[in-house]
């Protein structure tokens, strides 16, 4: 693998690590059942108390801590011992994190008419993955 | 045996030995780097999730000195318990807040277990740019208050906050919650709407922004603005902190 590519799986690392603390604080809040505040200014409570904040008994946000892990395991594994199955697995991830991401935004803007901050940094950054993922894929192509 | 005296085919020997050592030691740096990288990483990953929790466990201090300009409490006040109490707590809170929800038993509970050491006043803040139905509720709990049963309404606008905190017209829920507290349904229904109670409401939310308050639940203890507590032990624990200091 060149040296392109590994900084492209490098950062996706890190934005796994990154998303995996948002989406694990948000996992103990849920967890916890603690409530952020009602602020002024965002309406997070409104999101993480919703019926679309869990899927049965499990919360939305341990499914995301789940996938930001399953990221950073793939990530190293492609950095430390590269296989074309590792990658394979990455891209689908990456597509997989993406669409859910979409689905939440779409259930914020026009269900619950309201956003979290810390759902939109999680969606952010996997909106960011998916670009790496894309952006390594193409790498790939030239490549071959 | 020095080098020097070896046939050329034993040299050949011992080089090739020599390599196989030192690639044998390539591969098992190799392999220590990554098992360095999976251990690593995974201790990394074992403190993030140990310093989250810590985070959200993390009891709340009044040490702080997040002085906040609010307005004493006065006889306008909603309050609850004796004015001449060691400690004053003030609530800013909205009854269709989800978190002001979670709160309300630990309050609750706070009174009675410290009935004569807190003097409580709550003030009502309804976000209404977020939750439609606030205001309307907050002019519930005020209505029930004119007939001194605040805290009687305030318990099932947040207890039974998802029943009616979606709903376009919450009223004949806050109605049925009057009749169940035995209120002169009459007087609620007229107060529910009256300019005196609205006015009340609107002033308590003015009040609020003007001080700067801008999330609920917001508490305030003798003067300074608190962390809201993780957990009811922790409201205990503050709460039992600012009365030793004493």
């Amino acid at each position: 693998m060149n040296s392109t590519k590994n900084k492209l799986i490098l950062y996706s690392l890190i934005l796994g690590f990154l998303g995996f603390i948002v989406a694990t604080y948000l996992t103990i809040l849920h967890y916890k059942n603690i409530v952020p505040p009602c602020s002024v200014i965002a309406n997070c409570e409104k999101v993480l108390t919703s019926q679309y904040a869990t899927i049965g008994p499990i919360s939305v946000a341990l499914l995301g801590s789940v996938f930001y892990l399953l990221v950073m395991v793939i990530c190293t594994l492609l950095l430390t011992n590269y296989k074309k199955i590792y990658l394979n697995a990455f891209y689908l991830l990456s597509i997989t994190g993406f669409m859910v991401s979409v689905a939440l935004i779409v259930i914020q803007a026009f269900i619950l008419h309201a956003f979290c901050q810390y759902c939109l940094t999680s969606e952010a950054i996997s909106t960011g993955i998916l670009i790496l993922a894309y952006l390594n894929f193409r790498k790939e192509k030239q490549v071959r | 045996m020095s080098e020097e005296k070896l046939t050329k085919k034993e040299k050949k020997e011992l080089r090739k030995i020599e390599w196989q050592e030192k690639a044998k030691l390539e591969e098992r740096n190799v392999k220590l780097k990554k098992y360095s990288v999976w251990a690593g990483g995974a201790l990394l990953i074992g403190l993030v999730i140990l310093g989250l929790v810590w985070l959200v466990n993390s009891p709340s201090s009044v040490t702080s000195t997040e002085k906040v300009n609010v307005a004493p409490v006065t006889a306008r006040d909603i309050t609850n318990g004796d004015s001449k109490a060691k400690l004053t707590l003030i609530e800013y809170s909205d009854f269709q807040c989800p978190a002001c929800a979670t709160y309300h038993p630990m309050v609750k509970q706070l009174l009675s277990d410290f009935n004569g050491k807190v003097y409580f006043a709550y003030r009502m803040f309804p976000l209404t740019n977020l939750h439609p139905n606030s205001h309307i509720s907050a002019q519930a709990a005020y209505a029930a208050y004119k007939q001194n049963n605040l805290f009687e309404m305030s318990d099932l606008l947040f207890t039974n906050q998802k029943d009616w905190a979606e709903t376009s017209d919450p009223t004949g829920t806050f109605m049925d919650y009057a009749r169940k507290l035995k209120l002169d349904l009459k007087k609620f229904q007229t107060d529910l709407t009256s300019d005196e109670v609205k006015n009340y409401v609107n002033a308590s939310e003015q009040q609020a922004l003007s001080e700067g308050i801008n999330s609920t639940p917001t508490f305030i203890l003798n003067g300074v603005k608190i962390t809201n507590p993780g957990s009811y032990d922790d409201l205990k624990k503050l709460i039992n902190n600012e009365l030793n200091k004493k």
